[in-house]
């Protein structure tokens, strides 16, 4: 697959020449491809400021469909050279204030950049921010295994990745130890920096290793950064703010180079950009720290290389001063010719379909009708399909049938029911959770009439957040009974809604995302009014929001039910991540302001999309779907988007969303695999087969053998004959070691359902009441299958239809008919092929 | 069938009121009297013949039906004893329980008694309080619901599916039975495109079973499910799905009377029917919870101008003599009505609980009652309308959020009581929040009372209807009210807000055998005494003295039976935790004064004797004990504080006690 370098740049030479090819490596088109199209990255700048710097890189598209970095084997020019200098690495200066371009020649293939530059006699003003904040991180000393640890390390704390550069200055200049759960400093205040002997000042002696370091060297002596922090002491060690008002402070930083697709031993030049305030960029690439989440797929450089190490895909987390990033990095298997073309139907489509071309991933075939009729009945609606509508749909020659189904099954009963369940488990539905079935029973069918009326997804996130009353939405406020702490009802809200933890930042910034715990506590404010009154001894409780506090009778209210920064031991006002403290209303609950955030919230489309998808294709986008961060990046960012988008578009609209998943080829791809695919999980070239959810199992093993399942209750009640498990209301009171076994949640926490198999599973399978008690019930599917005195082939393919939604293939109906006539008896051998079916892989996974 | 006791003789007691109270209950022995746990059909149409099934224990003996009224009565028709169904075996959980609380031993035999129901035209409707006497004693009661409409019987044939549904033409009113755990008896209507229904059911509580079995129901219409299951789809209905609303039952662990709340899906669930069709209705115990479970629907037409109004079903037939304002009589709340109708006369009502003591000139002042309505807006200081004191204000939470104003202007140590009606709406779905403000905006007072329940943590909130305050600066002070959330608003949402002068007066009179010690709650044992020569029986009576009321009370019980007599005895030493309650303070808080929420409340407990001649009686004879208020000497008007029945039995040696035979028998009395 891949040519040496030598070989590689021997050809090069000859075919168009290159000047910068000394010593250089990285990845190179096939002797037989060609190169299409050059550009450079980025391809407009402004420099400010004097010696401002922008590192370019070239990339290649060549015939394979592949962009390459071929920097180093461009020629790089300008056409002002008194303006900007441009050195073979791409890095350019400013010199002086002007306008130039920057080419890039490959051969006969050029492409062009514009630079101009501006304020080139001026310096950038200091910035404490900015400045040591960037020695800070890029040297890792504020980084979660040592100083930005929760703790910080012996005695120093600093902010993780200088989120609050105003207490790490705190912390250098007046010293002190760093205290969890208090804002006091522990033992004597002595600064680390000395501006009489700026030389001696800890800050530098302990990264030089001058003194013994628990970190080792971090800073060496001389090197640019020793000398920016030295230089910033010396000057007196001035916070300097990062001058907002000059329109230089950080908003954001930005990858440019987007998804990197590397082939097995290529290279890539990451670009990192700052947005500034005043809406221009500007170049952070050499002062960004990098950090590989899979070392063993790809390792990246303290200058931003990134380099190919095994096949596979992970992403580059990139830290700079208060914010942090990531892009994905793949690592392709092998190259692809003649990759097909696939017929897209939406722009699911185009964004799964063009990775998996950037990968060299092979799509599997669109999936048979058989698979499909199974496939959607079970995502839409968590029911089989009766064999009746198994031969219906296979016999129907209309090319609009699967959407016709689609429509069908997303107006049905079953779809309100299996999406209420869904929901219900998310939102934790039960007695536990709402203190008494009684309420957990208002809960459900708050849920469910949701559902049923297609609610747009941010009214049921608004009215859950700011529930109030006696009605069903307000009970979840009633965990065991009890209104919960303002922390945890925030959390919870945050994680259902924006697929975020920020449970971390409760106690503490977030150690490994930009979620302070000044953020965490002012979200959970909004919270704190809420409380709850009866009108009886024993009366019904009303959730509603007191302004004056839970207690405000009482002096000193409880802390359970105030938002208390545990730092800083003041009760918190109600703000946004921004800071800033929303206005008290006496007349409306805060909560309103709260939701309105939520669901503004670019991440709460996003959110939705990741859980609806997660819950189609077993995986979301970002995986697990409520663990968004900058650390675990989406797979198909574009996808996730355009999703979003999608469902803002339609009003939050659910089965516009489900329609638009399932009546996607992607959705549609079949459950086989390209050979060498197989374990390609997170790329949806074939759609990954998943076990069914511990209530769609047994509810599909009832539908087989046609015999009821009873509930009984664990205080004596029995729900209605024909209860199917995704229409209990409240799992907690209905006990079952089935669905014990197979990962029901108990909805006390944010459900995660885990279907490992297990050894129990297997002793049930074999032996289990379940199974036993069905095959061998009155009035069940075989019964009536067998009274009539049908044929056996007959019964086998109902059989088989009911199951599998699938006719059994020619040879396996010809041992079948064979096994079947040695049976001790008719009856027990088809009792045998049920249990058989009902055991295999294939009934009990959606495929 | 009935027979009212006259008033053969009275005791007299008067005792000055200091609490006593007896200490929780103990397990007593096992009880001979008759004892009733269901009936079967719950109701049937005045006028009309009826039969009706009553199952209870120690039922073998019983030879009269005795209702509280003449309005209706019964013949016993035939006595057979009950085999255990395999469900019922089942519940035998609870049952084990309550039998190990009240000592007993073994389980007992169950009896169904077959009653032949006579009513006619001028019965009134409503429930009718019944008993059944045996020799052993009188029962406890039970209620049958008499009806306008002609009644229907649930088919025989299964119709627990929706195919199967049985066919109803509203308005009607069917008799039904919920027979397996899980079931639901599935009906169908006709209605037209527009029309607002009413959906109403009444449903039976069995001594023994979970307590909280309730009647579920739910409206449909027809599906034809893609994958061929017999489904129908639920309409979404609009409306509170859960209530909170008293229900006369029977506990499971004592052998009482117990008129607590307790959740039940909310009865007066409606519906309008945008379009014309056949729909399904369905009803079942809640969760499933409850086998052979009696109930009665009613469907019925409802107007747009009705919407709001307090439906008749399901109410009693007759008031409670006994009854005062603190009871709902529409809704039979026991506690913390908000329903309870405000105006002029309340003041009225309240000094004819009182001495009158108050001097003419203040009589003339409190006489001036002003009624005004609020209007919008009202926020502005020249928008805000004052209340006159005594005065009502009449208003509606128009829209969420809404806080309506008002002003009222108060002389220095002046005590005023501020009383909110809602005659639509009532908590929980209604929650009507009053502030009173100082001229600095500072919160005086409002009507959410706290206190420390059983974590220590978790303070309890009640929303009180009535709240007292004593000024002790006058001036202008600002009244706001509104709903506890800023969701809530309409036309529904109205209230009417009473200020007025403190009336001391005696409140709810309760007279129980008890108070449980561990809630401070008044407890009946029983709700009926049947006692034998020579035996004593206590009887405790609890007041509420409102609003400062500091004098005494004489308490009578009248219509003894000749060789029973009363005594009075001196307080219990905990009777305190009646006028408290048991709090659990957290360190460093404060407990709220209860005097601004809660009545005083005193107890006597009274000791009834008969001597060793007392002659048995036939039947009951109603004990009415009433109390006088006292103050400086001078009483006043005599209040009714309870009736208890009565029945005098033969000593215990000198019964003979017959086991019904297991076949059917026509036992004719």
């Amino acid at each position: 697959m891949r040519t040496t370098i030598g070989r590689k740049l021997l050809l090069w030479t000859f075919s168009g020449g290159l000047v910068f090819a000394q010593g250089t490596s990285g990845q190179q088109p096939e002797q037989n491809d060609s190169i299409l199209s050059l550009r450079i990255l980025p391809e407009r700048i402004m420099l400010s400021r004097k010696a401002a710097s922008q590192r370019f890189v070239v990339l290649a598209t060549t015939a394979d469909g592949l962009e390459r970095d071929l920097t180093s084997q461009s020629t790089l020019s300008v056409d002002q050279p008194s303006i900007v200098r441009v050195d073979p690495s791409g890095q350019v200066r400013s010199l002086q204030n002007g306008e130039a371009t920057l080419e890039a020649r490959m051969g006969s293939l050029k492409a062009r950049a514009s630079i101009e530059v501006e304020s080139a006699g001026q310096n950038r003003p200091f910035s404490f921010a900015r400045d040591i904040g960037t020695v800070l991180t890029k040297r890792g000393c504020n980084s979660s295994a040592c100083h930005g640890g929760v703790k910080g390390k012996a005695g120093f704390k600093l902010s993780l990745g200088t989120l609050h550069p105003r207490e790490d200055y705190r912390w250098i200049v007046e010293g002190g130890g760093y205290q969890v759960m208090s804002t006091e400093a522990k033992g004597l205040r002595k600064p680390r920096i000395d501006l009489q002997n700026p030389e001696k000042s800890l800050l530098l002696q302990k990264p030089t290793f001058a003194i013994p370091h628990g970190g080792g060297e971090q800073l060496p002596l001389g090197s640019q950064d020793y000398q920016t922090v030295l230089q910033w002491i010396r000057a007196g060690a001035r916070y300097e703010d990062e001058t907002p008002v000059k329109g230089l402070g950080v908003r954001g930083i930005e990858i440019l180079s987007g998804e990197v697709v590397l082939d097995t031993g290529g290279k890539q030049q990451l670009l990192v950009s700052a947005r500034l305030s005043n809406g221009r960029s500007e170049d952070i690439t050499q002062s960004a720290r990098y950090i590989s989440s899979n070392p063993e797929v790809v390792s990246v450089s303290s200058s931003g290389a990134v380099e190919a190490v095994s096949p596979g895909e992970t992403s580059i987390v990139v830290r700079a001063p208060g914010f942090v990033a990531s892009t994905r990095v793949g690592v392709i298997r092998g190259l692809v010719s003649d990759y097909p073309q696939a017929t897209a139907t939406n722009y699911i489509d185009d964004h799964i379909f063009s990775k998996l071309r950037r990968f060299h991933i092979l799509p599997s075939e669109p999936t048979s009708d058989e698979e499909f009729v199974r496939r959607v009945c079970l995502d839409l609606t968590g029911t089989l399909p009766p064999p009746h509508r198994v031969r219906e749909f296979l016999a129907d020659p209309d090319p609009r049938k699967r959407e016709q189904l689609v429509d069908i099954l997303l107006a049905s009963v079953e779809y309100t029911d299996y999406w209420t369940f869904r929901l219900a488990d998310l939102f934790r539905v039960g007695q536990t959770p709402t203190g008494m079935a009684e309420h957990g029973y208002i809960y459900w069918h708050w849920v469910r009439d949701s559902v049923a009326a297609n609610k747009p997804l941010d009214q049921i996130a608004r009215e859950r957040i700011t529930a109030q009353g006696y009605g069903g939405a307000s009970r979840h406020f009633l965990n065991n009974g009890v209104v919960p702490r303002p922390e945890d009802a925030m959390a919870e809200q945050v994680r259902v809604f924006l697929g975020r933890r920020l449970d971390c930042a409760q106690c503490h910034d977030h150690p490994y995302e930009s979620w302070s715990q000044d953020q965490f506590w002012g979200l959970a404010a909004f919270f704190k009014r809420v409380t709850r009154t009866e009108w009886t001894a024993f009366g019904p409780s009303v959730i509603y929001d007191d302004p004056n506090g839970p207690d405000p009778d009482f002096g000193a209210p409880a802390d359970s039910a105030r938002a208390i920064h545990p730092r800083t031991g003041q009760e918190v006002a109600p703000s946004l991540p921004d800071g800033i403290p929303v206005a008290a209303h006496e007349q409306t609950s805060p909560r309103h302001t709260f939701a309105q955030w939520i669901t503004n919230h670019p991440y709460f489309a996003e959110a939705a999309v990741n859980r609806v998808w997660g819950y189609l294709f077993g995986r979301g986008l970002v995986d697990p779907v409520d663990d968004f961060r900058s650390s675990n990046p989406p797979s198909h960012p574009r996808l996730l988007e355009s999703l979003a988008a999608d469902l803002k578009q339609n009003g939050y609209d659910l089965r516009q969303l489900l329609k638009r998943i399932v009546t996607s080829r992607t959705y549609q791809l079949s459950s086989t695999p390209h050979p060498g695919y197989e374990d390609n999980l997170i790329n949806f070239a074939h759609y990954v087969p998943k076990p069914l959810d511990a209530e769609i199992l047994l509810d599909a093993v009832t539908t087989v053998t046609g015999v009821p399942e009873t509930f009984e209750s664990s205080d004596g009640g029995m729900a209605p004959s024909g209860t199917r498990a995704v229409q209990l209301s409240m799992p907690d009171i209905y006990p079952s070691p089935f669905l014990d076994m197979y990962g029901r949640p108990t909805r006390e926490q944010i459900p995660e359902r885990r279907v490992e198999p297990s050894l129990n599973q297997a002793l049930h399978l074999l032996v289990g009441s379940t199974y036993s008690e069905k095959l061998a019930g009155q009035g069940g599917r075989l019964e009536r299958l067998l009274r009539p005195g049908k044929a056996d082939a007959e019964v086998i393919e109902e059989l088989y239809l009911a199951a599998f939604s699938r006719f059994p293939r020619e040879e396996e109906l010809g041992a079948l008919v064979k096994l079947i006539r040695q049976g001790a008896s008719r009856q027990e051998a088809f009792a045998n092929l049920t249990w058989a079916l009902l055991a295999s892989r294939e009934f009990a996974y959606n495929h | 069938m009935r027979s009212r006791p006259h008033l053969a003789r009275s005791g007299l007691i008067l005792f000055l009121l200091a609490g006593s109270v007896l200490a929780a209950p103990k397990p007593e022995p096992a009880p001979l009297d008759p004892q009733l746990t269901t009936l079967s059909p719950l109701g049937a149409t005045k006028g009309a013949p009826a039969q009706i099934q009553v199952r209870g224990k120690r039922l073998q003996d019983v030879h009269t039906v005795w209702f509280e009224c003449h309005d209706l009565s019964a013949r016993i028709q035939g006595i057979t004893q009950i085999e255990e169904t395999e469900q019922e075996k089942g519940d035998k959980y609870y049952r084990k329980k309550a039998r190990a609380l009240l000592g007993q031993d073994r389980e007992e035999l169950e009896f169904q008694v077959t009653l032949k129901l006579e009513t006619s035209e001028e019965t009134r409707q409503g429930l009718h309080h019944f008993r059944l006497v045996s020799p052993q004693g009188l029962s406890n009661s039970l209620s049958v619901q008499i009806v306008g409409l002609a009644v229907k019987t649930e088919i025989e044939t299964p119709h627990v599916r929706p195919s199967q549904a049985q066919i109803l033409e509203p308005p009607t009113i069917i008799n039904g039975s919920v027979s397996q755990k899980g079931e639901l008896d599935y009906y169908s209507f006709e209605v037209e495109a527009g029309k607002t229904l009413s959906f109403q059911v009444l449903s039976g509580f069995e001594l023994g079973v979970n307590y909280w079995a309730q009647t579920e129901v739910r409206i449909y219409e027809p599906h034809q499910s893609w994958f061929g299951t017999e489904q129908a789809k639920p309409l979404i209905l609009e409306g509170p799905k859960l209530s909170w609303e008293p229900i006369t039952m029977r506990s499971p662990w004592f052998d009482r009377r117990d008129f607590l709340a307790h959740f039940v899906l909310y009865p007066g669930l409606q519906h309008r029917f945008e379009k014309a069709g056949r729909y399904l209705v369905s009803v079942g115990a809640f969760l499933g919870r409850a086998a052979n479970h009696d109930y009665q629907l009613r469907i019925t037409p409802v107007d747009a101008s009705s919407r709001h109004s307090v439906d008749a079903f399901a109410q009693p037939a007759h008031s409670d003599p006994t009854d005062w304002l603190e009871r709902d009589a529409s809704t039979l709340r026991q506690l913390g009505s908000f329903r309870r109708r405000l105006g002029e006369g309340r003041l009225d009502q309240l000094r004819a609980r009182s001495v009158d003591t108050q001097p003419p000139e203040e009589q003339k002042e409190t006489a001036l009652f002003r009624s005004i309505s609020e209007k919008e807006p009202n926020r502005l200081p020249v928008e805000i309308r004052e209340i006159s004191i005594p005065g009502l204000a009449e208003g509606r939470i128009d829209l969420p959020g809404d806080i309506d104003h008002f002003k009222i202007q108060t002389t220095p140590g002046q005590a005023l009581a501020f009383e909110i009606e809602t005659p639509h709406l009532s908590p929980p779905h209604f929650s009507p929040w009053l502030k009173v403000l100082n001229a600095e905006g500072k919160v005086i007072v409002q009507n959410i009372f706290r206190e420390y329940g059983g974590n220590g943590i978790d303070p309890n909130r009640y929303l009180e209807r009535k709240t007292i305050h004593t000024f002790q600066e006058g001036g202008e002070y600002t009244v706001l009210i509104r709903d506890a959330t800023d969701t809530a608003s309409g036309e529904a949402y109205a209230y009417r807000l009473l200020v007025r002068p403190q009336i001391p007066h005696v409140g709810r009179m309760d007279v129980s055998l008890g108070v449980f010690s561990v809630s401070s709650q008044l407890i009946e044992m029983t709700d009926r005494l049947n006692m034998r020569p020579g035996e004593t029986q206590k009887l405790t009576l609890v007041a509420d003295l409102e609003e400062g009321f500091s004098g005494e009370l004489s308490v009578q019980v009248e219509n003894l039976p000749p060789g029973l007599r009363v005594y009075a005895s001196t307080p219990a030493s905990w009777s305190h935790l009646l006028v408290q309650g048991i709090q659990y303070r957290p360190p460093g808080v404060e407990l709220m004064d209860p005097s601004t929420h809660r009545p005083r409340r005193q107890a006597v407990t009274l000791l009834l004797e008969t001597n060793s001649e007392v002659e048995p009686t036939s039947l009951p004879r109603f004990l009415e004990v009433t109390a006088r208020p006292m103050v400086s000497g001078e009483l006043g008007p005599t209040l009714s504080a309870g009736r208890i029945p009565l029945m005098i039995l033969v000593p215990e040696q000198n019964l003979t006690t017959k086991t019904a035979p297991k076949d059917k028998v026509a036992l004719e009395k």
